[in-house]
Parts: C-alpha cells; sequence; structure tokens
C-alpha cells in the first residue's frame, strides 16, 4: 500500500509537471498561410481546423495606410472579442486581417458627392440611406477565396469614420465606434440562425418560426427555449413583467418584423437592437454555433494509432482551447479512469494492462452555463487511441534498468485500467494514471519534473520489496 | 537512468507543447466526434467514405435573376477544416449542391444556406437610426463542396426552383 501510495503521488507530480509545461508554452503564433499573401494574425486560437476562422478585410485603405488598417482590423477584433458571448469563447477563434490597397482611402458617400476608387467598392448611401455602408461582396468573397479559403465568417472594416455597416454575406462596419455592433449582429444570423426580433416591417419576408429565438402563436406550449423560461412566467409575457433587458425569460410579444403574432424570449436583446447584449436564448444558440464550427479536442499526441512501451507512463494529451467550463474524462478500454485532467499518464504495467491492442478514450465536456439544451450533442467530443502496448518497445523512464518489475502484472488485467486496480502487485490504487490539479507556478513545475527520478527509484524500490 | 527519465519526459512534454504551438496535428485533425454538423448526404456507406477522404473545393457564386456561376474556385485538404469542411451556413437552405458522376448521376448532395438577398442594418437607437432591408439583385456566395474527380460534376441551384443553375468544373 505505501508504494503503491508513493506510484500515484509519483504519478500525480508527473501529470502536474505535463500539466504546468503546457502552460509554459508562448502563446499560441499562429501564422498566416503563404497564399494568404499582406495577411496578419489578430488573434490565435489553434489551426485552421480547430477553430473559427473570422477574417476581416479592409476597404478604402490605400497602400500607405498599411499600418493604419492592421490597427484598425486589431482593434475590431479586438472589440468582437471582448464582447459579451463571443468574449466567452475568444479561445475558439482565430482572426486573421486580409490587406488589399484602394487606389483611394475612404468609402463612396454619393449624397455628399464623394466618389473614391476602392479596392471592394465601398460606398455609404444605398438606397439613400445614408447609415447603410455596403461593399461590393463579390469581390470580397474571391479575393478571400484565392488567399484564405478556410474562412468562416468574413468582416469588412471600411476606413471611413461615420456610423455605418450592412449585414448580408459579408458584414460591413465603418470605423465609428458604434458600428461594432452591426457585426456582432449580423454573425449571430451567420453562425445561430438567429432571427431579428425587431418589429420594422420586412414585406416578402418567408412566414414561420425556424429559428431558435422566435415563435409563432401555434408554438407557445411547449416553447422551444422552455428550459430557460423564469419560473411563474406569464405566457404570453406582458411588457410590464419586464424587470431588465433580460428579465424574465418568457414570450414578449413582437419579433421577426411582426408586432403581433410572433413572440421572442426577452424583453430586449441584440437581436433586437443594437448596445444590447445577447440574451439566454440567442446567446445559447451562438454558444451552440461556435462549438459546431470548432474542436475541443485537436492534436491528439501521441498519435491515435501509437505503440506505447509496456512500462513507465506514456503521456496521452491533445490540444485543447482554453475555455472555462471543460470537464475532462478518460476511459481505458471502456473503463472509466480517475482522472480529470487533458493530460494522462498511461503505464501498461501497472495499470495491468496486456501487450496487444487496447483503447484509450478522452471525452471532454463543455459545461459553460450558457447552454443548458444541447440536442446534437456538440457540447462534447470524444477521441480514442488505439494503441498497441508493446513490451519489447523501450520503458518510458529507461525503466529497463536491473529489470525490477519486469513482467508483473501480465495477463491480468484486473478493472482493465480502472482506477485503483490492475497492477503488478495488485494493489488497489497502484496506478500512475492519474492527473494532477493545474499549477500556474513555472518554477514549482520544474521542480516537479525533477522529482520524477526520485519517484521512479522509490517505485523500483517498493517493487523489490514487494517481491 | 535517472538522467534519460528526467530528458525522456522533458523531451515529451516539449513535443506536447510543440506539437499543441503548432497547432498541427502529427496525424490529421479528423477527429472522431460526437455530433458536429453532419457531412453530406451520399448514395451510400462507400460513398459517404469517398467523401470523407477527398479535398474540398471552395466555391464563389454569383447569382442574378438571370444567371448562377461560379466565380472561383480554390481547393484545401478536408484535414484543413475540422468540422467546418461541410459547413455551407446555419439555417433554412437557399441552395443545394450535388456531386453528379460521368453518367449524371448523384454520388452525393448537400445544402447551402446563402445570406444576402438583402443588404440589411439592425436598428440602433444611439445613432437614431431604425431598421432597413434593401433587397440585392445580385448576390455572392460561398460553397464548400467535396473536389470533382475527373469526369464529375458539381451542380448547385436554388432549392426554390427555376432555371438557374452553375455546373463546375
Amino acid at each position: 500500500m505505501k508504494a503503491a501510495r508513493v506510484l500515484a503521488a509519483a504519478f500525480a507530480f508527473v501529470a502536474a509537471a505535463f500539466t504546468t509545461t503546457a502552460a509554459l508554452r508562448p502563446a499560441l503564433a499562429g501564422e498566416c498561410p503563404a497564399a494568404a499573401g499582406d495577411c496578419v494574425v489578430l488573434a490565435s486560437a489553434g489551426s485552421t481546423a480547430a477553430a473559427i476562422d473570422l477574417v476581416i478585410v479592409g476597404d478604402g485603405y490605400t497602400a500607405a495606410e498599411h499600418d493604419k488598417f492592421v490597427a484598425d482590423a486589431q482593434k475590431a477584433a479586438d472589440g468582437m472579442l471582448a464582447s459579451e458571448t463571443y468574449g466567452a469563447y475568444k479561445a475558439a477563434f482565430n482572426v486573421w486581417g486580409l490587406f488589399t490597397p484602394s487606389n483611394e482611402s475612404g468609402a463612396d458617400d454619393p449624397s455628399a458627392g464623394v466618389s473614391v476608387d476602392t479596392a471592394f467598392d465601398a460606398t455609404y448611401d444605398v438606397s439613400g440611406i445614408d447609415y447603410l455602408l455596403a461593399v461590393n461582396d463579390g469581390k470580397v468573397h474571391q479575393d478571400v477565396n484565392k488567399r484564405l479559403p478556410e474562412a468562416d465568417v468574413l468582416l469588412c472594416i471600411v476606413n471611413a469614420t461615420p456610423y455605418g455597416g450592412s449585414g448580408g454575406s459579408v458584414a460591413v462596419v465603418s470605423l465609428d465606434g458604434n458600428a461594432l455592433e452591426i457585426a456582432r449582429h449580423e454573425i449571430g444570423h451567420t453562425l445561430a440562425n438567429l432571427a431579428d426580433e425587431y418589429t420594422a416591417p420586412y414585406p416578402g419576408y418567408p412566414e414561420g418560426d425556424p429559428e431558435p429565438n422566435v415563435a409563432s402563436a401555434a408554438h407557445l406550449d411547449p416553447l422551444k427555449w422552455s428550459s430557460w423560461l423564469t419560473p411563474g412566467v406569464a405566457i404570453p409575457t406582458p411588457n410590464s413583467a419586464k424587470v431588465n433587458d433580460h428579465d424574465p425569460v418568457g414570450a414578449f410579444e413582437g419579433a421577426r418584423y411582426k408586432t403581433t403574432g410572433v413572440f421572442r424570449p426577452t424583453s430586449n436583446c441584440l437581436m433586437r437592437e443594437l448596445n444590447h447584449t445577447f440574451c439566454q436564448v440567442c446567446a445559447e444558440a451562438m454558444v451552440l454555433g461556435f462549438s459546431k464550427l470548432s474542436l475541443l479536442i485537436d492534436a491528439p499526441s501521441p498519435a491515435l494509432d501509437a505503440a506505447i512501451p509496456a512500462k513507465g507512463a506514456t503521456p496521452f494529451t491533445a490540444t485543447i482551447p482554453a475555455l472555462s467550463d471543460l470537464m475532462f474524462s478518460w476511459a481505458i478500454d471502456g473503463n472509466p479512469v480517475d482522472g480529470a485532467d487533458k493530460i494522462l499518464g498511461v503505464d501498461p504495467t501497472a495499470l495491468g494492462l496486456a501487450d496487444g491492442p487496447h483503447d484509450v478514450a478522452l471525452t471532454v465536456y463543455d459545461a459553460t452555463p450558457l447552454v443548458r439544451d444541447d440536442p446534437d450533442g456538440v457540447m462534447k467530443e470524444t477521441v480514442t487511441w488505439k494503441v498497441t502496448v508493446d513490451s519489447k518497445l523501450p520503458p518510458i523512464g529507461g525503466g529497463g534498468g536491473g529489470g525490477a518489475g519486469g513482467g508483473a502484472g501480465g495477463g491480468t488485467n484486473a478493472g482493465g485500467g480502472g482506477a485503483g486496480t490492475g497492477g503488478g502487485n495488485g494493489d488497489p490504487g497502484d496506478c500512475g494514471c492519474r492527473t494532477a490539479g493545474e499549477t500556474t507556478d513555472p518554477t514549482m513545475a520544474w521542480l516537479l519534473v525533477g522529482l520524477i527520478p526520485l519517484a521512479q527509484r522509490l517505485r523500483r524500490r517498493s517493487k523489490r520489496s514487494s517481491s | 537512468m535517472n538522467r534519460f527519465l528526467f530528458f525522456s519526459l522533458v523531451a515529451c512534454a516539449l513535443g506536447t507543447a510543440a506539437c499543441a504551438a503548432n497547432g498541427d496535428p502529427p496525424n490529421g485533425s479528423n477527429l472522431p466526434q460526437d455530433g458536429p454538423p453532419s457531412g453530406p448526404a451520399t448514395a451510400g456507406g462507400h460513398a459517404a467514405a469517398s467523401m470523407e477522404a477527398r479535398d474540398v473545393a471552395i466555391l464563389v457564386l454569383e447569382q442574378t435573376p438571370s444567371y448562377l456561376r461560379v466565380t472561383s474556385s480554390a481547393r484545401r485538404p478536408r484535414s484543413s477544416f475540422g468540422p467546418a469542411a461541410s459547413w455551407n451556413g446555419t439555417g433554412a437552405a437557399t441552395h443545394a449542391w450535388k456531386l453528379l458522376g460521368p453518367h449524371g448521376e448523384t454520388i452525393a448532395a448537400g445544402d447551402i444556406v446563402a445570406r444576402g438577398g438583402a443588404l440589411e442594418a439592425p436598428p440602433n437607437p444611439a445613432q437614431g437610426t431604425p431598421a432597413v432591408h434593401v433587397p440585392q439583385d445580385a448576390l455572392s456566395f460561398t460553397a464548400k463542396v467535396p473536389q470533382p474527380a475527373p469526369g464529375e460534376t458539381i451542380e448547385i441551384a436554388p432549392v426554390s426552383g427555376g432555371t438557374l443553375v452553375a455546373r463546375w468544373p
């Protein structure tokens, strides 16, 4: 038992060291692909496969205004990722800035008699509406497709200061401090299929309520957002019940371009008016949208079909986004393992795993309180390694010296790797697979790494004494 | 021996960190997942496997009342997209794509959600600006489809019917 405790502590040290080593690495330094041309990384969360790729292009920036574009794009990226809901998932976003020079600076403004030659033909005053600012979205799509076709969402910032913007296949904003609100709203349509909750008429718009944040009168019972309803709230919810923008959650009449017959969850929301935050229902839809396009588990290590030595702890891990509510669980050959971190040290001998094929599975669950309903199961991912334990491989940690403990536990497999089972001497708790809690002090991390040899020595000594 | 152990662990830890820093999986990043967006509908299991192995073609389309055409194309490995490899927007489909074989048979199909039929400016009381929607005659959008093999064709058409159709290549 004593040996088991020593071993458990040693492997906990190992796991802590690995965990902390990951924290030691520099911030992910994303690199623009060569094909992207004049490109800058404005925020980096990981590979284009793992993250949502927001691409910011600029219009009305001359070649001499390159640095201004970079500064403006950085400000826009920071503004997006600092805002509510987007900010909670900052770790899921890559933001790329693609510079395309224009011959002239600014944007057209026909009502003011301003006409300039820009790369994407930015213009205010579309259809005589002075704040409706748009670009030639076909040109934007073609430019981005040549340079960074991994883009998921496009935002064009226009080098002009009057308030303006628009949503369509490309979100467009001016440099006015308030214009970025338009992009936050428009990306709600793009990523989460959110409906507009305002009531200004939109003649010809298709009837129905397919979006997650609106319900017609025929669909009030049950409401699609029933898990968010404030207990005891009246349905429909009178305006007089309003406590604040998002309280209560009920069914307020007026949404989707109609004043009657269509209902929204809360009194106000970013999908109803700019300069408000997403309500609970819209925030949930946004997070589900983020999760559909990003990975909780990327770059698993070792390789999914790796051969691992029978002796010594092979660290299993992956690149995991730095989200705040992640939960980890591990299983070996289908049996849960007592590990709750993103790294697991797998020592087949200690676990009683015989030579041959075994499954190691990591499940990551995003337990964010922003989501209550996850009908498609996108808040959870599992990766399974199909490893082969091979006692002919050199042991991790040089365990071959002296052969102490060699072969112990062969063929027993009791518990199949469950925490505290198996192991060469059959002691409960003799499992090196658990991971320890996060350690944030780098100095402590390296001290812990230094303690590993000591732990190994103790392990060998304990095995000798038990045999 | 202890030194060997120490350096092995350090190298392993650094390797893990480097791998994470690169964001570049040593063995690809198409991980099995529980619930990401479904891939394209296919004619059968074999075809489905075939689609998963194909590169992704990224097409830019332009639509007016009189034509629908591909204006730009790119090709990338499926692994560079992750779960977004078959994502063509969220919501009600506006267009559908088909991968047609050499004899016109449908090998795979999927939906596209194109935004851009109208320009929108949401209401902004802080600016005193009401909501507007302005319909657009021309619409541009991007679609991700399986890279066609020689002799195969991608066909894209609005789900609302009509005669518009784009074929590529």
